[in-house]
């Protein structure tokens, strides 16, 4: 199983990095910006994509957007944001990802999420 | 040397004056571009021991944050990481302050077990001492940083430092201390408030949105009860947190608010009914409309709160009336309302414009373009 974990914040994509190596769900490739996110996307075939909002060059929403409309992909999709607004949460929703979690969130609670979406035990 | 002197005792008063100043901002200048290169150093250095230190930092700090409740860590092996931990921060001066840092970091992202093990190893790193040094310095700006620093790790703030805020000029340090407290009451973050004089500043106000935000629904505190606070500025940012988290248990008091004296908390008033959607009040909210029939702000909300019921019906002759307001914004409001509100409206709205004399006509072609809308 190849992840991709996509945001600007080094201290906490180690942690999850960490977390879920840990966990043996599959190899962790990281993009700590939406540029090398779009990269790794076309160099890759990942089974499951964790994404921030806020990243530079591309946003989370857009990474979410390149993946279902110009990849044509189905590839299961978790946002991971401190934005919570309703309208943020629908909008990711509408544009196609499968899943949302709020900042702060519990590594505990991205690990199960990660797992029913790659549908592991 | 001897030819220098000689040039030089040749030269006039006025051509010494400009030779001596010009030796100066030479002099100067070499000087600023080492100072400038000196001090890039400096901070390149900085910069880079302190990535450095956060990987090394980052390694021990994923081993200890990641286990859950079900699945704790060893004590031998959290001595033997905190150990590590404390091992690096001391290697270097800035270690702590660093280590302080990357802990804030991870807290704002993290919540749960991990968040709490942030908070332990904080507390077991001795790190708290090193905060508050900083509330005794002389600048508010490191105040202001322990203080942060001590309530983002939920350390309590020393009581000196609660007192501060009656006392302190200083309007960033008075906001800090309120936050402080937000975040470290956890029972009732907003309990300052029944004894707060200042004000609540847009920072503020931001600050305690994102803070709230993060609050589960069920244990957000009851903004209704500052309502009749007799400070406006706490009873306007109530009302706002009261309609932005859809607390529908504060519509009685909302309602009470219609009659305050004060037609900013009476428009903000009607905004949270209409957001919260409280339509069994709209008798209360168009009986506002003759009180305050000349103000824009009243106006227009009672307009868009009759807007949102979405149909005609007993209500819609408030609207009608805002047709012959004053105010061209109130008026073409009315049109607009009246426009959205189906075939009906639309009717009556036609008729009226013929017992006005067509004055609407226009309004009525705004409102109907839909690339004006």
């Amino acid at each position: 199983m190849k992840i991709l974990v996509c945001d600007d914040d080094e201290a906490l994509v180690s942690m999850i990095r960490f977390k879920l190596s840990r966990e043996n769900v599959g190899d962790i490739f990281i993009a700590t910006d939406g540029k090398e996110a779009k990269r790794l996307l076309q160099e890759h075939e990942f089974d499951l994509i964790i994404t921030d909002i806020h990243m530079p060059y591309h946003s989370g929403l857009e990474i979410v957007s390149f993946v279902r409309q110009e990849m044509k992909k189905e590839i299961p999709i978790i946002i991971l944001s401190a934005e919570g607004l309703e309208l943020t949460v629908l909008r990711a929703f509408d544009m196609g990802a499968n899943d949302f979690i709020s900042k702060p969130f519990s590594p505990a609670e991205l690990t199960i999420r990660v797992k029913r979406l790659l549908n592991l035990k | 040397m001897n030819a220098s002197l000689t040039i030089w005792t040749e030269l006039d008063a006025v051509e010494q004056f400009f030779v001596t100043l010009a030796a100066i901002f030479f002099v100067c200048a070499v000087a600023l571009i080492f100072f400038l290169i000196g001090s890039r150093l400096i901070k390149t250095y900085r910069s880079k021991t302190e990535t450095r230190l956060q990987t090394i930092f980052q390694q021990s700090l994923n081993s200890l944050i990641i286990h859950t409740s079900t699945d704790r860590l060893p004590s031998s092996s959290y001595q033997f990481h905190l150990n590590e931990l404390r091992k690096a921060m001391n290697a270097y001066p800035c270690g702590r302050q660093v280590m302080i840092n990357l802990l804030i970091k991870l807290k704002k992202s993290l919540s749960g077990t991990s968040s709490k093990m942030l908070d332990t190893i904080y507390l077991h790193l001795d790190l708290p001492t090193v905060s508050k040094k900083k509330l005794k310095a002389t600048s508010w700006k490191i105040q202001v940083q322990g203080i942060r620093e001590l309530s983002e790790m939920n350390y309590y703030l020393p009581k000196r430092m609660n007192a501060l805020i009656a006392r302190t000029k200083n309007e960033t340090l008075r906001e800090e201390i309120f936050m402080a407290h937000v975040r470290l009451n956890k029972k009732n973050p907003l309990a300052l408030l029944d004894r707060y004089d200042g004000a609540i500043t847009p920072w503020m106000r931001i600050n305690l949105h994102r803070f709230f935000s993060q609050y589960d629904g069920r244990t957000l505190p009851d903004f209704s009860r500052w309502f009749e606070h007799p400070r406006e500025d706490v009873v306007m940012f109530c009302m706002s947190m009261a309609r932005q988290f859809k607390q529908f248990n504060a519509v009685p008091a909302l309602v009470k608010l219609l009659s305050h004296k004060n037609p900013m908390i009476v428009a903000s008033a009607i905004r949270s009914l209409s957001d919260l959607e409280a339509f069994h009040v709209v008798d209360q909210v168009v009986a506002q409309a003759q009180i305050h029939w000349s103000n824009e702000r009243i106006s227009l909300r009672i307009i868009r709160f009759i807007a949102r019921l979405g149909h005609l019906d007993a209500h819609t002759y408030a609207i009608e009336k805002y047709l012959e307001h004053k105010n061209f914004k109130v008026r073409l409001a009315a049109v607009k309302t009246l426009t959205s509100m189906g075939e009906n409206a639309q009717k009556q709205l036609t008729l009226r414009n013929k017992l006005m004399g067509n004055r609407l006509t226009l309004m009525i072609g705004h409102a109907s373009e839909p690339l004006l809308t």
